[in-house]
C-alpha cells in the first residue's frame, strides 16, 4: 500500500526526467555516434577540442586560484570576528549567487569597459584620446567576472564551517604549547581542509561551466567549452562538432562532481557548542587592518560593478556618437521610456518591455513546474529504500551538466517535425524547470524529513485522510521552503542565459537574450536601453535575495 | 604555587569577575563551586593564559605570568567536551603537547604510554578519537592534558556531557588518578556532590566574588550565607528576628526558636537574620524546648530513609528518618538548639 504511494509520486518527477533531460542527452550521443559511423572519428577537428578544453581548463584555474586569494581572508573574518557592516557585507555576498551572467557582463562593462566609468575617468583627467583600460575581450574579464561570482561561494562554505569549528580546538592546542602559527597549522588548517577542498572543486566547476560571461565579455580569441558548443551549433551549424564537444564537457563535469562529492565525504563534521563562540572583535590594529582590507575589497567589488551598472543606466552620455558638438550628458530616463517604444533602427519586431513580459510569463511557467515536481520529488525521496538512493543521486544530476548541453539537446530532440521549437515556446520554462528542480528537492526534502512521524499519526488517529495530512501537516511545515523555491526558480528562469540562448524565438526573446542583442548592436541609445534592462533585472534579483535571505538565511549552498 | 591577585573581567558590560584572589598550593585540588554562568570557566580561561583579564595578576612560583602567552605557561587544561582533534587519534592528541615541547619521538612513544596505561587505555592507541565512547575520551583527554607534565592542572566541568553512573565511575576514577599524579589542581563544577568528592579545598564562587572558602565538610556544615547554605543543598533556611541575645532566642513564622550554639556573625536584638536548621537536627519527638505541631505535607521514599517534609503554618522543614509517616497527619518535631546556624540575610532579599 504505501509502496504504491512512492510510485504514483515518482510517475511524474521521472517522466519529466526522462523526456526532458535523458533523452535530450541521448540525441547528443546519438548524433555523435551517427558522424562516427558515418564519416569515420577523423571527421573531428581534434586540435580544436583539446585547444578549447586546454583554454578552458587554464582560465577555470586561474579563476580559481584568485577566488581562494580574496575569498579565503573574507571566509577568515567572517568566521572569527565581529565587526561593523558584517551583517550587511554578509548580504552583499549572496547577491551574486542568482545575478545573472548578462547582468555581471554589463555592470563589468559600465565600470571598466571602453565606455566605463573607470576609462571616461581617465581619459578626462589624463585628456586621452582613447581608453587606456582594456578590459573587454581579455581574459582579465573573464577572471574578474568569475572572482565577483565565486567568492561568494568560498565565503558561504569556508567560513560557515570555519565559524562551526569549536574554538576551544585551538585553544587547547595553545594550552598544550602550540604557538598561533602552529596551531593554525597542527589543528585548523587540518580540520578545514575537507571543506575547502570541496570548496574549490566547486568554484572549479563553475568557473569552467560559466557561460554568459565568457560570450559576452571574452571576445573571439578566448574561447571556453560552453563557447565553442554554442557557436559550432547556433553559428557554424556544425551539430556533430556540438555534440562532440558537449561529451567532452559531460565527461569533464561528471570527473570535477565525482570528485567533490568524494571530498564532501572526507569532511569532519564540526559541532559549535555555542552559536559565535569562537567570534570576537578585532583586539588590535593587526586584525583590524586585516579586516579593513578585506571588507572594503569585498565592498568595491561586490557593489561597484552594480552601483556603476544603475548610474549608467539612467546617465546619458552620447559623445561616442561622432557628434563631438552635440554632445549631451546629464541624469536621464529616457532608457526607460525607450524601453515601451519599437524602435526603427531596433532589430526587435517588438518593444523591449515586451520581452519583460515574456521573461515573467516563462517564470510564472517555470516556478508551477520546478514546484509540483520538485515536491513530488521531495515527498518520494523522503520514503525510504535503495531506489530512493538512487533516485537522490540521478535527480541531482541536471545541476552538473550544463545549460548551453541541455538546450543543445533540446534542438536535436525536438526541433523537428512534428514539433516545432517556433511553435512550442514550452520548452523554455521546461529547460529552466530542469535547471531549478535540483535545487527545490535540496530545499524541501530535509523540511520534510523534520516533520516528525507522530505528528502525522497523530493527525491520522484524529480522522485526518493522507490526503488531509497532507494539507494540514506537510504543507504548512513546508511553506517557508516553499516559498524559497518558488523565487530561487523564479529568478532562474529570469535570468538563465545559456539554454536560453539556444530556445529563445527571435521574436519572443527574454530580459537577458535581449540585453545579449543590445549588447551587440553599436549605438549610444542601445547601450542605455540594455544598461536600463540590465538594471531592472539586478533589482528584480536583489529583492529575490533578500526575500529569500530574510525567509531562509541558509537558502544558498545548502549542504 | 600559583597566586590569582584581584582578577577582574566583564563580559558584555556586565561585571562577571569583581577581583578574584585566591592561592593553591602543592598538593591541593581546589574545586571551584558555582551557578552555571558565574565566570568559573572564564576565571580557568584567564588562568590558563586564552584569556586576558582586565586587571588583577596570576603569579606562579613568585613570577608574574600575566604576560606570558598561552602556549609559554605549562599549565595543563581539560575542556568541557574535552576538544580532542577530531583529525588525530588517540596516540597524535596525547603526544600532541609532548611535540609541542620538542621531545624527541622515542621519548615520547614512551611518556604516552605511560599515561594511556595510566588511564587503563594502553590499547587505544590507533584508535580515532571519534570512535570512542563518552568515558573513553574523558580519560584520553585527562591523558592528553595530563602527558607534558604540567606545572598545574585544571578541569573545566570535566563531568558535565556524561550520564550519573558513569559520572561516579569516573569520579572515583579521577580522584585516585589526581592522587596519583599528585599535580596541583582546581576543577571547576556547578555539581556540590562532584565538588565534594574531588576538591581537598572548595571554592564558592557567586556574583563574581568568592564567597567562602574551606574543606567540604567545613563548608557544608558551616555555610556563611544563605547563598552557600541553599546551594550546598541545605533545604532548611528559616527567615526571622532575633528576640533576646542571652539566651539566644529567634521569632519565626513557625514559633520561636532557642539556639544555644555560639554563633559567629555580629547580632543585636531586632536584626531579621536566617536560620539554617539542618535536617540531622530535626526528630520526630517531643523535647523541652524547640518543639512544634506541624501537617506532613509529603514523604518521599529515598531508599535508606523517607524525607518528610512537614508545614508550619506555611514555612516547610524537611528531614530524614528511617520511619515512615502518613500525608495528611500532625507531627510534633524537636530542633536541636546545639545544630543550628544563624546567617545574615544575603543583600539581594
Amino acid at each position: 500500500m504505501r509502496k504504491n504511494i512512492t510510485w504514483v509520486l515518482w510517475l511524474l518527477p521521472v517522466a519529466f526526467l526522462v523526456v526532458f533531460y535523458l533523452q535530450p542527452l541521448a540525441a547528443i550521443f546519438m548524433r555523435v555516434g551517427n558522424q562516427i559511423v558515418a564519416e569515420g572519428i577523423g571527421s573531428f577537428s581534434f586540435s580544436r577540442i583539446v585547444e578549447t578544453l586546454i583554454f578552458t581548463l587554464y582560465q577555470a584555474s586561474l579563476s580559481t586560484i584568485l577566488t581562494l586569494i580574496l575569498g579565503l581572508p573574507a571566509a577568515y573574518i567572517f568566521a572569527r570576528f565581529n565587526f561593523p557592516g558584517k551583517k550587511l557585507l554578509r548580504t552583499l555576498s549572496t547577491i551574486p549567487f542568482i545575478l545573472p551572467t548578462v547582468v555581471v557582463a554589463a555592470s563589468l562593462n559600465t565600470l571598466l569597459g571602453p565606455r566605463g566609468w573607470a576609462n571616461i575617468f581617465l581619459m578626462n583627467v589624463f585628456g586621452l584620446e582613447n581608453p587606456p583600460i582594456v578590459f573587454v575581450n581579455s581574459l582579465g574579464a573573464i577572471l574578474t567576472a568569475h572572482v565577483f561570482y565565486n567568492v561568494s561561494v568560498i565565503i558561504r562554505l569556508v567560513g560557515t564551517a570555519w565559524s562551526q569549528m569549536d574554538a576551544r580546538l585551538s585553544q587547547a592546542a595553545r594550552v598544550l604549547g602550540a604557538s598561533s602559527r602552529k596551531a593554525f597549522f597542527e589543528v585548523t588548517l587540518p580540520l578545514l581542509s575537507p571543506v575547502i577542498l570541496s570548496a574549490t572543486l566547486l568554484v572549479f566547476l563553475f568557473d569552467f561551466t560559466s557561460f554568459g560571461v565568457v560570450l559576452l565579455l571574452g571576445g573571439p580569441q578566448n574561447v571556453t567549452l560552453e563557447v565553442e558548443i554554442y557557436t559550432q551549433a547556433m553559428y557554424l551549424l556544425n551539430l556533430p562538432m556540438a555534440g562532440v564537444l558537449s561529451l567532452v564537457q559531460l565527461l569533464m563535469t561528471l570527473g570535477i562532481t565525482v570528485l567533490y562529492t568524494q571530498a564532501g565525504r572526507r569532511e569532519i563534521p564540526l559541532a559549535p557548542r555555542v552559536n559565535e563562540e569562537g567570534m570576537h572583535k578585532a583586539k588590535n590594529w593587526k586584525e583590524k587592518l586585516i579586516i579593513g582590507i578585506v571588507s572594503i575589497s569585498l565592498v568595491i567589488m561586490l557593489v561597484l560593478p552594480l552601483i556603476s551598472l544603475g548610474m549608467r543606466s539612467i546617465t546619458r552620455m552620447e559623445a561616442n556618437r561622432g557628434q563631438r558638438e552635440d554632445v549631451r550628458t546629464g541624469i536621464t530616463f529616457e532608457y526607460y521610456q525607450q524601453l515601451f517604444v519599437n524602435q526603427r533602427q531596433s532589430i526587435f519586431y517588438v518593444p523591449p518591455i515586451t520581452a519583460i513580459r515574456n521573461s515573467l510569463y516563462y517564470g510564472i511557467i517555470t516556478v508551477i513546474i520546478s514546484i509540483t515536481l520538485g515536491s513530488l520529488a521531495a515527498f518520494a525521496l523522503n520514503k525510504p529504500g535503495r531506489f530512493n538512493q538512487w533516485m537522490d543521486a540521478v535527480f541531482m544530476l541536471p545541476m552538473g551538466t550544463s545549460a548551453v548541453t541541455l538546450g543543445l539537446g533540446f534542438i536535436l530532440v525536438f526541433n523537428k517535425p512534428p514539433i516545432d521549437l517556433r511553435t512550442f515556446p514550452i520548452l523554455l520554462p521546461i529547460a529552466h524547470s530542469l535547471v531549478a528542480i535540483p535545487f527545490v528537492v535540496r530545499t524541501i526534502k530535509p523540511v520534510i524529513a523534520t516533520i516528525p512521524a507522530n505528528l502525522k499519526q497523530a493527525a491520522s488517529v484524529l480522522g485526518a485522510s493522507p490526503l488531509k495530512v497532507v494539507r494540514e501537516v506537510d504543507i504548512p511545515i513546508i511553506a517557508k521552503a516553499l516559498s524559497v523555491s518558488a523565487i530561487f526558480s523564479f529568478t532562474i528562469s529570469m535570468g538563465e542565459f545559456g539554454a536560453t540562448s539556444f530556445l529563445a524565438r527571435p521574436e519572443m526573446p527574454t530580459i537577458p537574450v535581449a540585453i545579449f542583442r543590445y549588447l551587440s548592436q553599436p549605438g549610444a541609445s542601445n547601450y542605455g536601453q540594455a544598461m536600463a534592462m540590465a538594471t531592472i533585472l539586478m533589482i528584480v534579483c536583489a529583492l529575490s535575495v533578500l526575500m529569500m535571505e530574510w525567509l531562509d538565511s541558509n537558502a544558498f549552498l545548502r549542504k | 604555587m600559583l597566586e590569582v591577585r584581584s582578577i577582574t573581567k566583564s563580559f558584555e558590560g556586565q561585571p562577571l569577575l569583581k577581583g578574584i584572589s585566591f592561592d593553591v598550593h602543592e598538593g591541593e585540588t581546589v574545586c571551584l563551586l558555582g551557578a552555571s554562568g558565574s565566570g568559573k570557566s572564564t576565571l580557568l580561561r584567564i588562568i590558563a593564559g586564552i584569556e586576558t583579564p582586565e586587571s588583577g595578576e596570576i603569579i606562579w612560583d613568585g613570577e608574574d605570568f600575566t604576560q606570558v602567552p598561552v602556549h609559554k605557561r605549562g599549565f595543563g587544561l581539560m575542556f568541557q567536551d574535552y576538544a580532542l582533534f577530531p583529525h588525530k587519534n588517540v596516540y597524535e592528541n596525547v603526544a600532541f603537547g609532548l611535540k609541542m615541547q620538542g621531545m624527541d619521538s622515542n621519548q615520547i612513544k614512551q611518556r604516552v604510554r605511560e599515561v594511556l596505561e595510566l588511564v587503563n587505555l594502553e590499547d587505544f592507541a590507533s584508535r580515532r578519537v571519534t570512535e570512542l565512547s563518552g568515558g573513553e575520551q574523558q580519560r584520553i583527554a585527562f591523558a592528553r592534558a595530563l602527558a607534558p607534565r604540567p606545572k598545574l592542572i585544571m578541569f573545566d566541568e570535566p563531568l558535565g556531557a556524561l550520564d550519573r553512573a558513569l559520572r561516579e565511575q569516573l569520579l572515583e576514577e579521577l580522584r585516585s588518578l589526581l592522587h596519583k599524579a599528585s599535580i596541583p589542581a582546581i576543577y571547576v563544577t556547578h555539581d556540590q556532590e562532584e565538588a565534594f568528592a574531588i576538591g581537598t579545598e572548595i571554592m564558592l564562587t557567586h556574583g563574581g566574588v568568592i564567597v567562602q572558602r574551606g574543606k567540604p565538610e567545613e563548608v557544608f556544615e558551616h555555610p556563611t550565607t544563605p547563598w552557600v547554605a541553599r546551594f550546598l543543598g541545605q533545604a532548611n533556611l528559616v527567615k526571622g528576628k532575633i528576640l533576646s541575645l542571652t539566651p539566644l532566642r529567634i521569632a519565626t513564622i513557625m514559633g520561636e526558636i532557642s539556639v544555644s550554639q555560639k554563633q559567629s556573625m555580629n547580632m543585636r536584638v531586632g536584626d531579621q537574620l536566617s536560620v539554617m536548621i539542618p535536617s540531622k537536627a530535626i526528630s520526630s519527638s517531643e523535647g523541652s524546648v524547640n518543639s512544634m505541631t506541624g501537617v506532613i505535607e509529603d514523604v518521599l521514599f529515598k531508599g535508606e530513609f523517607y524525607t518528610i517534609t512537614v508545614n508550619f503554618h506555611g514555612e516547610r522543614l524537611q528531614y530524614n528518618q528511617t520511619e515512615c509517616l502518613k500525608i495528611g497527619d500532625s507531627v510534633i518535631i524537636t530542633i536541636d538548639p546545639a545544630k543550628i546556624i544563624c546567617l545574615e540575610n544575603d543583600e539581594k532579599q
